[in-house]
């Protein structure tokens, strides 16, 4: 296999987006200490906590990097004599690498924020990703929240990504008509049509237990993130066996 | 020396009465070296084995001789032996291709006569 | 049996028949001329040997093996195809840097003395050449990749007639030093008449010849003369097509043209484009 090219090749792909993300993210955070900063010379209530470079913003980013990281590279790889096998297991691997290396920035960037806010009068206070979802547990020591913190994010990051390489994938192996059902009628699907039939024949219900179903998998009720980690582990391989039926026998467009 | 891809002599006999030429010319003296394979090749625009199997004629009838990682080299002897060669085609080339012409024309034995005292004056 | 072996490869595309069919040898260190007229299917061929797309049935191997999502297999092939995979934003000597990491016998060095001497600029990022530098960005590739095949479709797109003369001059160079197997796809059959060995051709899906170039030269002939003489003639032969100046006509035959012919008429050897022109027409 050659493997090692694909590897390498995939992840040189993604070097300079995720550095500037960085640098944007951290322009932003540095942006919003020192703003809030010289406004609370004005008003002392103002607080605020912040959310960057953990949480939504990277999944965001991981999403949309997710979803352009199919067709040039199979383009790439292809004329460059590499087997589709060795595109998928390459880009896992990549995602992976990808993945690990934010969620480990995330918990640095943490880390070092707690020592910076003070410097800013504690203007702004940095969250955890983890805190959007799940309560803090008194008894949980700062290392554990590390480490419970960096697997949550380091799963769902994954599970995103790879959703994100899955849809391209799928795009890329629909025809004309069927990209449009898909990007018009999925979501139409499910935004407009699955919410009326829901309140109107169901009451309702079918949301409810959906919601439900999440909180549970997600383990948000039993304030658990270790079940999220599991159940992003169980969706990316189902997503990933998805996407190997289907770049299995994909054909390079021309 | 030629090649016209467009002509009815093969491509690799128009390279072998090319340098047969080329030699009696006096462009290759004997025990001089020719250039290669490639060069023909690439000169001409034509397959390498094109090239070989022309020169390979020459090889074969000991007008030019291989030196081992040299190259290629005309034989002493080699215009003698074309001269010889040549002349026993002379006759088939050029003097029924001209008797042929020369009937279709309606050129008498004595007009040709009289046109060839006439060239060899020049 | 060495070398590349299509077997039986039959590929459609909704309705239209692609290949039907096909089967073919490409063996090793030989220049093939792969002719067709445009929607032949020499493209396609060219796509489902190198794993591009996949045949709807028949196999293709190399040595033997089948080179289907083979990395091993698809690594000792290269080919330089008319539409661009390489990322629109990548510069020229970017590329370079990739290539070598896929085909280690990448010859980088030579790669930027070529890209010199056709004047091609490795600062320049894809979407920024032209035409005919895209072509030559793809064919230095192709030069100085050193697998064992390299396949060339529409090598000459856009290049000028210098460029072209020191694309083939490179071309038999590089052949000469160490032989590859190089299939070569164009519509200027003059251009590589005499650069090719073999002669492949395909019409409509299907290959109608695939020999040596002089056999099959030698297998054709045109007789012309006047009219009737030479109508009398191919009467019973196998006439490829006919062309008609006035009472003069000249006919294209494929067979061994007797010794002898009927007083009037003259016969002459037939050029590969013209050949393939006949063989082609409807």
């Amino acid at each position: 296999m050659n493997l090692q090219g694909s590897f390498r090749y995939q992840l040189a792909d993604h070097k300079k987006s995720i550095f500037i993300f960085y640098l944007i993210m951290f322009g932003l955070y540095l942006l919003f200490c020192v703003g809030l900063w010289i406004d609370r010379a004005y008003d002392q209530e103002i607080n605020s906590t912040v959310n960057l470079g953990e949480g939504m913003t990277t999944l965001i980013f991981l999403f949309v990097s997710g979803l352009c990281s199919f067709k040039e590279n199979f383009g790439m790889l292809t004329q460059n004599g590499v087997s589709r096998k060795s595109l998928l297991v390459g880009r896992i691997l990549v995602m992976a690498t990808i993945c690990l290396f934010m969620a480990l920035v995330d918990k640095v960037w943490y880390f070092v924020g707690s020592f910076l806010s003070p410097l800013f009068d504690d203007a702004v206070k940095q969250t955890l990703f983890l805190d959007l979802l799940y309560h803090r547990s008194a008894e949980d020591s700062m290392l554990l929240l590390y480490i419970k913190s960096f697997f949550f994010n380091y799963a769902v990051y994954f599970a995103v990504m790879s959703a994100g390489f899955l849809i391209t994938v799928i795009f890329y192996r629909l025809g004309k008509l069927g990209k449009l059902i898909a990007g018009a009628g999925v979501p139409a699907l499910f935004l407009i049509v699955l919410p009326i039939v829901d309140f109107q024949f169901f009451a309702g219900e079918i949301s409810r237990n959906f919601w439900s179903f999440v909180g549970r998998v997600l383990g948000i009720h039993s304030g658990n993130p270790w079940c999220a980690v599991a159940t992003c582990l169980v969706v990316s391989v189902g997503l990933m066996t998805i996407g190997w039926i289907l770049v299995r026998r994909v054909s390079l467009h021309e | 020396m030629k090649i016209r891809p467009e002509s009815e002599i093969p491509i690799f006999l128009q390279i072998t009465q090319g340098l047969e030429d080329a030699i009696l010319a006096g462009v290759y003296p004997e025990e001089s070296q020719i250039p290669s394979i490639t060069e023909f090749a690439t000169t001409y625009k034509i397959n390498p084995a094109t090239a070989l199997k022309g020169i390979n004629l020459l090889v074969e009838a000991g007008i030019v001789y291989k030196k081992r990682g040299l190259g290629m080299f005309v034989a002493t002897g080699a215009v003698e032996a074309l001269r010889k060669k040549r002349k026993e085609q002379f006759y088939d080339t050029y003097v029924v291709a001209m008797l042929e012409e020369a009937e279709r024309l309606q050129i008498t034995p004595e007009e040709l006569r009289e046109m060839m005292e006439r060239g060899w004056k020049k | 049996m060495k070398g590349i072996q299509v077997r039986n490869v039959t590929k459609t595309f909704g309705k239209v028949t692609a290949l039907e069919q096909v089967s073919v040898i490409f063996e090793p260190g030989k220049i093939y001329g792969l002719l067709g007229r445009n929607g032949a299917g020499k493209s396609t061929l060219l796509n489902i040997i190198t794993n591009r797309i996949f045949p709807d049935c028949g196999e293709v191997t190399l040595d033997e093996e089948a080179i289907q999502e083979r990395d091993a297999l698809l690594g000792k092939i290269y080919l330089m195809s008319e539409k661009t995979f390489y990322p629109e934003s990548m510069r020229v000597r970017e590329a370079f840097h990739w290539t070598k990491m896929f085909y280690p016998d990448f010859d980088q060095a030579y790669a930027e003395r070529l890209a010199a001497q056709f004047a091609l600029d490795t600062g320049k990022r894809v979407k920024a050449l032209s035409t005919g530098f895209l072509s030559i960005f793809k064919l230095v590739i192709a030069l100085s990749v050193n697998t064992p095949y390299v396949f060339l479709d529409e090598p000459v797109l856009g290049l000028d007639a210098n460029n072209r003369d020191l694309f083939y001059k490179i071309l038999i160079e590089k052949y000469s030093e160490t032989p590859f197997t190089m299939i070569i796809s164009t519509h200027l059959i003059d251009e590589v008449a005499n650069v090719i060995e073999d002669v492949v051709i395909i019409k409509n899906g299907r290959v109608i010849c695939a020999e040596p170039r002089e056999t099959l030269l030698e297998r054709a002939y045109t007789v012309s003369g006047p009219a009737a003489v030479v109508d009398t003639f191919t009467a019973g032969r196998d006439v490829l097509g006919v062309e008609t100046l006035g009472g003069f006509r000249l006919a294209y035959l494929m067979g061994t043209a007797p010794d002898t012919l009927p007083k009037g008429l003259e016969k002459a050897p037939v050029d590969l484009q013209k050949l393939f022109i006949q063989l082609t027409n409807v």
